[in-house]
């Protein structure tokens, strides 16, 4: 049993860090994750931390399986990563946000049973809204609430299909492979939306360009790479995986050649590359599932440093669009290189990290005899080339100087050292890709470095680069938003509020008037009865010859004695009859 | 942009190092799949080709003229129900 929780260090670090003043901040940031970093080197495979919970249930916090400390690792080094990128922030909110989010998405690696599951996963959510909001623009504002509202469903379909397990006596998170049902579905709908699966994914493109620098980074590594570790643990072999996984990847190439945000087109690529992950657990044998833990692990290191990259190039010069930018390399030179190193590693370049985690999920599909897979996931590999490494590389850091670009302030050092140490882990996992196969879940016998393995990719890489020439006049992205599957809720389903709503209001205040002219009726009816039954003329009062204006009690009041009389009157004869009776 | 000769350049420079894979290909490698671009030495110069075409063809012809809309599309609406 271990009580050091690598998750918990990182929330308790942001509560500190929330509290600490702004010179000291910087100490929490960097200081907590280092120490959940020590925290998760000391777990070993098969730690069980159980706490005791109501009606006899035991809450696990920590159980701890292979894969599971494989991704704790992963998610620890991202964390002091990330601790460095952000030090330099003076929002306390954002320092709190970022550390409690990473924190969350800790427990949730570690966690053995669904109820800790969902209260961490309900955590992350929470935290990294305010990794949104932080940046503090309407456009933030408006999106965080989108993805308050994404994130919430998503949240509550997977805490309603906990409770149909829980309720019926399972507690302990398990493979859902192979099951039905209401629990199953709600479940993959849930873990669905946080993964992006596509049409699930909108938020991700919605609100990962509108956080801050910093919190894009955080987000870009943790929520879906999460989610894909729940995916590996409970979907692994299911069919429809498959499907899923080849449609994100393809969809994703398709929306990365047109997009103009440098962070859109990352989120693009977060839904592209979840998609490999996804096939790869869908295909389900030995290769496919170690090849999709090794590409969520690969995946933190290079999406967190493209992030980086491009998040020091919106800090330093405060613009976020591709057709913006140009001849970067000159101004920001190791910005370039480590953008570089990233690039390489996503598409797939020998001797960096993609290349080794990409190739066990195609050739895990061709095994399994579904080349088909294996031949979209190659076309998806080229997109990413084209679209990151060609297309980014050129337009962002080569292509025209553009002179409205100015360097506003330095690249903090902490910046810095978050790429350096991404950079470095980009090339190791890359050169030495068995310390990554030694950690995968499943036991295989793969040799990534083979002659047709290298030359397949130096044809795949290097011809895709022809059409990106011939075209390059047409690849320069354009200033125009690309329509996703948001729009739906931002267009049809807004107006379908507004109309629902506008109804409402309608049906509101009509009912109100026809509520009024009744009680007019009746006030009027009750304001003068004789006139109504027309015992009176209704031009005059009976008295002084005045119109009434309304209903006055004491012109038909009895006055006080006569009242008095008629009520002893009533009493004496009441008293009487009954002393008679 | 690049000129004439810089590209020129650049499309040789990818012609070596393509025929160069290819040959190491033919010579010395061992195939582990059965696919045909496992199987076919030079295969996937074919499918890196035409998948490439295809996609920015595809992107730019016919997804980008159905989803791109002007910068302030969303925002546009919000200011009319503000």
């Amino acid at each position: 049993m271990s009580n050091l929780h690598p998750g918990l260090i990182l929330i308790i670090a942001g509560l500190i860090a929330a509290v600490l003043p702004k010179n000291l901040r910087k100490f929490a940031v960097v200081g907590g994750p280092l120490l959940a970093l020590a925290a998760t080197l000391s777990l070993e495979v098969g730690a069980l931390w159980a706490i005791p919970f109501i009606n006899g249930m035991e809450l696990h916090l920590i159980d701890l399986d292979k894969m599971g400390w494989m991704f704790a690792l992963i998610f620890s080094l991202m964390a002091v990563m990330g601790g460095f990128y952000v030090s330099h922030s003076e929002s306390w909110m954002e320092c709190m946000a970022a550390m409690m989010y990473a924190g969350s998405i800790l427990g949730v690696v570690l966690c053995g049973d669904w109820m800790t599951m969902i209260f961490f996963w309900e955590l992350g959510a929470a935290t990294s809204l305010f990794l949104i909001w932080c940046n503090n623009t309407p456009a933030s504002r408006k999106a965080g609430f989108r993805y308050l509202l994404v994130h919430m469903t998503g949240g509550n379909l997977l805490l309603a299909g906990v409770f149909l397990l829980v309720s019926g006596g399972d507690f302990f998170i398990h493979s859902l492979t192979g099951m039905s049902g209401a629990a199953y579905w709600l479940i993959l709908l849930g873990v669905g939306i946080n993964a992006a699966v596509v049409p699930l994914h909108a938020w991700i493109t919605d609100a990962y360009p509108e956080a801050t620098v910093a919190g894009s980074v955080f987000m870009g590594a943790f929520t879906t790479k999460m989610a894909a570790f729940c995916m590996i643990r409970l979907f692994s072999g299911s069919e429809i995986m498959i499907y899923l996984g080849v449609f994100m990847a393809l969809y994703a190439s398709c929306f990365v050649i047109i997009e103009n945000d440098m962070r859109r087109l990352l989120s693009f690529h977060i839904v592209g590359q979840i998609g490999f992950i996804v096939a790869g657990l869908g295909v389900g044998n030995a290769l496919g599932i170690n090849g999709a833990a090794a590409h969520a692990f690969t995946n933190v290191l290079f999406k967190s440093l493209l992030f980086m990259a491009v998040g020091a190039i919106i800090y330093t010069t405060g613009i976020r669009k591709i057709n913006e930018l140009g001849g970067m390399y000159k101004k920001l030179p190791l910005v370039t290189l480590f953008f570089f190193i990233a690039a390489f590693s996503i598409s797939g370049v020998p001797f960096f990290t993609g290349f080794v985690s990409k190739s066990v999920i195609m050739t895990g599909a061709a095994e399994a005899g579904l080349l088909w897979v294996e031949m979209c996931l190659k076309i998806a590999s080229i997109a990413t080339f084209v679209s990151i490494t060609l297309k980014m590389g050129y337009f962002i850091f080569f292509g025209e100087d553009n002179d409205k670009v100015v360097v506003q302030r330095k690249v903090p050092l902490g910046m810095y050292i978050a790429m350096g140490i991404d950079a470095v882990l980009c090339i190791l996992f890359g050169v030495f890709p068995e310390l990554l196969y030694n950690m995968l879940p499943m036991e295989m016998e793969y040799h990534v470095f083979t002659v047709d393995h290298f030359m397949a990719y130096i044809q795949l890489l290097g011809v895709s680069m022809i059409p990106f020439m011939m075209y390059l006049d047409h690849m320069k992205p354009h200033s125009e938003l690309s329509l996703d599957f948001d729009w739906f809720y931002r267009k049809p389903f807004k107006k379908l509020i507004y109309s629902i709503s506008s109804l409402v209001c309608a049906t509101r205040l009509a009912l109100g008037e026809a509520c009024l002219a009744v009680y007019d009726g009746f006030n009027k009816l009750s304001a003068h009865p004789l006139q109504f039954i027309g015992l009176l003329p209704r031009e005059m009062d009976s008295d002084n010859g005045v119109v009434p204006e309304g209903y006055t009690p004491d012109h038909y009041r009895a006055n006080i004695g006569e009242a008095m009389i008629i009520t002893m009157t009533a009493f004496v004869l009441a008293v009487v009859l009954i002393a008679v009776l | 942009m690049f000129d004439k000769l810089t590209k020129k350049t650049i499309y040789i420079i990818i012609g070596v190092a393509v025929a160069l894979s290819l040959v190491v290909e033919i010579l010395f490698a061992h195939p582990h799949g059965h696919a045909i671009w496992d199987t076919v030495p030079g295969a996937d110069i074919v499918i890196a080709f035409v998948g490439c075409w295809a996609l920015i063809l595809f992107s730019k012809k016919i997804l980008a003229p159905l989803v791109q809309r002007e910068e302030d599309y969303y925002d546009k609406e919000d200011d009319d129900n503000e």
